[in-house]
C-alpha cells in the first residue's frame, strides 16, 4: 500500500520538495528524510484522505527543519516565503500529471539537437560544457539557448492548456 | 514598474538557480524577487516542472533514493533509522551528538530529581492515557458566526472567518461585533467584550457582557442563561447587559420575554414576562423597571452593502456559456472557452483535451429576463451521457478555513422522461482517487432520476421532495463550509421558478449534508446528464461570498453603481 503510494505521487512530492529546497542535493536529502518519516508514520494516515496532502504536511516541517540545521552554510529561502510557496505549489501541483503529458508532447515537438541540449542540461554541468567544446559554442550561448527552450516548453504547455480543447 | 510585472534579471537568476549556478548575492536577489512578485513565483514553478520532466533521469534517480531508504528500514530491527543518505559521515556525527544530548538530559534530571523518568509511578502514566485530548470532531456544529465587525477573539481558537460553522463552546469576543446564527433559526449580535458559551442550538450562556437576540417563529423557545436569570424568547428581539456581577438589564424591542431568576428575588419568586418596549434591572438584590434604552444596543453587524465591484471580486470562476461568435449551424458554436477562473476549456474527458461534447444554445438562456436587464443570452445542452469537465484556476479546497458558494441554473427537458438514467448534475470533483475501484470524491448537486433535487458526496446521499418539474428552470444555489480542524458541512438550496433570490444566504435550505471529515481539494467541475437525460446549464457561478453567486448581473460588464 505505502510502495504503490508513494510510487504514484513521488515525482509530485519531489517536485513540491524542489521548490521549498533551492539546491538539488539538499532536495533530494530532503526527499530521502520525508520518505522515512512517511514510512514511519504510515500507521498515522487516514486512508480516506489524500496521500499527497498529508505527505506534504510533512514534506513542509522535514524543509523546515533542515533549513534550521544547515542555513549557515547553504542557499535556504526564509520562512516567510517558504510558507507562502508551501502553499501556491500544492495547487500548482494539482494537475501536474496532465501538464506532464503536455510537456511530453511539446518536447518531442522539438528538432532532436535542442531535445539533446535539454537532457544533457538535466545531467552534471560538465555535460553542458563538453557539448559546447564540442559543438564550438560557448557555454554561455548554450545556456542562453537552454534559457529560450525552456521557456518555449512553458509557454507550449500553457498554451496547450487553453487551446488544446479547439485544435483537437 | 507594477507589482506584476517580473523585473528582467529574473529568468537569467532563475536559469542560474535551475542550474545550481548563484552565488550569494545572486540567491539574495533572487528570492527577493519570488518573494515580491507572484508571477514570478508561477513561472519558478512551472521551469521546475519543465526541467523534471524532460529530465528522463529524474524518476530512476527517485527511486534509486527509495531504495536507499528501504534498505535502511530493512536493516534496522526499529525500522526508525535516518535514511542513508550520501551525508554518512554527517550522521554519524548527529547520532553521536544526539546520544550525548540524551546523557546530558539523563544526567540532569537525576541530579534535579533524584530518579530517571522511567521511575515515575504508573498511576502517572495511567492518569495521561486516561485523559486523551478532546477531538473537535466528535463535537456537533450548533451555529454559524453569521457575521463580525473589527472582531478581537480571547479564545486558544477563535472563529476565523465569517461563515464558519461553530460548534458547542466558549468564546469571548474581546471588540467588536459579532452575530451568531443558531441552527434554531434564532440570531445573537454581540458586542465586545462578552463571554458567550455556545450550550446547543437552543441554549446560550452569556457570563457578561452586552448582546442583542433575534428570535425566530419557527423555532423552538431559546433559552438564554445569565448569571442571575434565564431569559426565553416569545417571538422577540430583545437586548441584555450583563455586569460582571452578574446583574441585567433586559430591554424588550419587540414581543415578550419569559423571566426566569436564578434565585429567589425579593420580588419575584415566580416567571415573570417582560412584554415589548418595556426594561428591567435584574440582580440577587433587586428587581425594577428601568427606562428602555434600546440606542445602548448594537442591534445588527454595521456594515454598508458591499459594492458590485467588491462582490466581482469574490467571484472565483463563471461561466455565461455565451460562445465568443455564434457558429454555422449555431448548435455548433464554440462555448468551450467562455467565462473566467479556468485553467482550459471544457472537455470529454478529465486528463484530455478533446472538446466537450454538448450543444450550445447561443440565443437562449435559462436565466430569468426579469432577474437582469444585462441577461447573458447563451445556454448549453447535455444529453444521453454527455460529459463535461473544467477545471478551475482557484481550487475549492477542504484542508483550509474557507466558505465557498456555487450557483447554477439547471433544467430537465421532458423530450427523454422515462425509466431511469435520466438525472443530470453537477459535481466538483477531486484529483484524488478511490482505491477499488480509482473512483474521484466529488461533491454532486443535481437532479435525480426521481427527479428530486439530490446533494451526493462522501457516503451521504439527501434527496428531497417534491420532485422538480421538467421544462422548467431551477436556480440551484450550494454552500461549503470548509474547515481545517474541524467538519465541513454542504448546503443546498433550490429556488422555483420566480421566486425571489433572497440578498443573504438563508437560514433554510434545500438539502443539508451532516457534517463530514473531508481534507480534499477539489479543482475539476462536471456537468453530465445520464444517458437518458437531456439537461440545459447556463450561468455557472462559483464565489466565496452568498453575494457573488446570486448577483446575477454579468460579472464582465461595467458595474451600473
Amino acid at each position: 500500500m505505502f510502495t504503490s503510494l508513494l510510487e504514484r505521487e513521488r515525482l509530485r512530492i519531489f517536485g513540491y520538495i524542489r521548490t521549498l529546497v533551492p539546491h538539488n542535493s539538499d532536495a533530494e536529502d530532503v526527499y530521502q528524510h520525508v520518505c522515512l518519516t512517511l514510512w514511519n508514520r504510515f500507521s498515522d494516515f487516514d486512508q480516506e484522505r489524500d496521500f499527497f496532502s498529508w505527505a506534504c504536511g510533512i514534506v513542509y516541517y522535514t524543509v523546515c527543519n533542515f533549513r534550521r540545521s544547515n542555513k549557515r552554510d547553504r542557499h535556504f529561502f526564509s520562512q516567510e516565503l517558504i510558507e507562502t510557496m508551501s502553499q501556491e505549489r500544492i495547487q500548482h501541483l494539482s494537475n501536474h500529471n496532465l501538464r506532464l503529458e503536455l510537456l511530453q508532447d511539446c518536447f518531442r515537438s522539438l528538432p532532436p539537437a535542442d531535445q539533446e541540449l535539454l537532457l544533457l542540461s538535466t545531467l552534471e554541468k560538465q555535460s553542458v560544457k563538453e557539448f559546447a567544446r564540442q559543438t564550438g559554442k560557448t557555454v554561455q550561448t548554450l545556456y542562453n539557448k537552454l534559457s529560450s527552450l525552456r521557456r518555449d516548453l512553458a509557454a507550449c504547455v500553457k498554451r496547450k492548456l487553453n487551446h488544446e480543447g479547439s485544435e483537437s | 514598474m507594477t507589482a506584476h510585472e517580473i523585473p528582467p534579471q529574473f529568468e537569467e537568476l532563475l536559469d542560474q538557480c535551475l542550474d545550481n549556478r548563484l552565488t550569494e548575492d545572486q540567491f539574495a536577489e533572487f528570492e527577493k524577487m519570488l518573494h515580491e512578485h507572484p508571477e514570478a513565483r508561477k513561472v519558478y514553478y512551472d521551469q521546475l516542472d519543465i526541467k523534471s520532466g524532460i529530465q528522463n533521469s529524474n524518476l530512476e534517480r527517485l527511486k534509486e533514493l527509495d531504495q536507499i531508504v528501504r534498505q535502511g528500514i530493512a536493516s534496522s530491527p526499529e525500522q526508525s533509522s535516518p535514511p542513508a543518505s550520501k551525508n554518512s559521515y554527517a550522521a554519524v556525527v548527529y547520532l553521536f551528538v544526539a546520544a550525548a544530548s540524551v546523557s546530558v538530559l539523563l544526567l540532569t534530571e537525576w541530579l534535579m530529581t533524584g530518579h530517571f523518568f522511567w521511575d515515575n509511578s504508573p498511576e502517572i502514566v495511567q492518569n495521561e492515557q486516561l485523559a486523551p485530548p478532546e477531538k473537535e470532531q466528535d463535537l456537533p456544529y450548533v451555529a454559524t458566526l453569521a457575521r463580525s465587525f473589527d472582531c478581537k477573539w480571547g479564545n486558544e481558537n477563535p472563529p476565523q472567518f465569517s461563515g464558519q460553522r461553530l460548534l458547542s463552546k466558549n468564546l469571548t469576543l474581546l471588540q467588536g461585533i459579532a452575530e451568531f446564527r443558531f441552527d434554531s433559526g434564532v440570531r445573537l449580535v454581540l458586542e465586545g467584550p462578552t463571554t458567550i458559551n455556545i450550550d446547543s442550538a437552543n441554549c446560550a450562556t452569556i457570563k457578561s457582557g452586552s448582546f442583542v437576540l433575534h428570535g425566530y417563529e419557527s423555532s423552538p423557545e431559546f433559552e438564554l442563561i445569565t448569571p442571575q436569570a434565564r431569559f426565553y424568547d416569545i417571538g422577540t428581539e430583545y437586548g441584555a447587559r450583563v455586569d460582571e456581577e452578574g446583574g441585567t438589564d433586559l430591554h424588550v424591542f419587540q414581543g415578550e420575554v419569559r423571566v426566569q431568576p436564578e434565585m429567589e428575588l425579593m420580588e419575584v419568586s415566580a416567571p415573570l414576562i417582560v412584554t415589548e418596549g418595556n426594561a428591567r434591572h435584574i440582580d440577587t438584590n433587586r428587581h425594577e423597571v428601568i427606562d428602555l434604552k434600546p440606542d445602548l444596543f448594537k442591534r445588527e453587524v454595521p456594515g454598508k452593502p458591499k459594492s458590485l465591484t467588491a462582490v466581482r471580486q469574490e467571484l472565483l470562476a463563471y461561466d455565461s456559456f455565451h460562445p465568443d461568435k455564434i457558429g454555422d449551424p449555431i448548435e455548433f458554436s464554440n462555448w468551450h472557452h467562455s467565462g473566467f477562473g479556468w485553467q482550459n476549456p471544457w472537455r470529454r474527458h478529465i486528463n484530455k483535451m478533446t472538446k466537450a461534447k454538448g450543444k450550445s444554445l447561443p440565443q437562449h438562456s435559462l436565466q430569468p429576463s426579469l432577474s437582469s436587464p444585462d441577461q447573458q443570452i447563451g445556454c448549453i445542452e447535455l444529453e444521453r451521457g454527455d460529459t463535461a469537465w473544467r477545471t478551475l484556476e482557484r481550487p475549492i479546497r477542504l484542508d483550509t478555513n474557507a466558505i465557498y458558494y456555487i450557483s447554477f441554473f439547471i433544467q430537465q427537458s421532458s423530450e427523454m422522461q422515462g425509466s431511469g438514467y435520466h438525472y443530470g448534475n453537477l459535481s466538483l470533483v477531486s484529483e484524488r482517487q478511490e482505491k477499488q475501484f480509482r473512483k474521484r470524491d466529488s461533491i454532486l448537486f443535481g437532479i435525480n432520476s426521481d427527479n428530486f433535487p439530490t446533494l451526493l458526496l462522501k457516503n451521504q446521499i439527501h434527496e428531497k421532495a417534491p420532485p422538480l418539474l421538467p421544462d422548467t428552470t431551477y436556480f440551484y444555489v450550494a454552500k461549503i463550509v470548509a474547515s481545517e480542524q474541524a467538519l465541513d458541512q454542504v448546503f443546498l438550496r433550490v429556488f422555483y421558478d420566480n421566486e425571489t433570490i433572497p440578498e443573504q444566504e438563508p437560514l433554510v435550505w434545500t438539502c443539508n449534508s451532516t457534517p463530514f471529515d473531508d481534507s480534499n481539494i477539489y479543482q475539476h467541475v462536471r456537468m453530465y446528464a445520464g444517458k437518458k437525460g437531456c439537461y440545459l446549464f447556463d450561468e455557472l457561478r462559483i464565489g466565496s461570498s452568498w453575494e457573488s453567486v446570486v448577483n446575477l448581473e454579468s460579472p464582465t460588464d461595467p458595474p451600473r453603481e
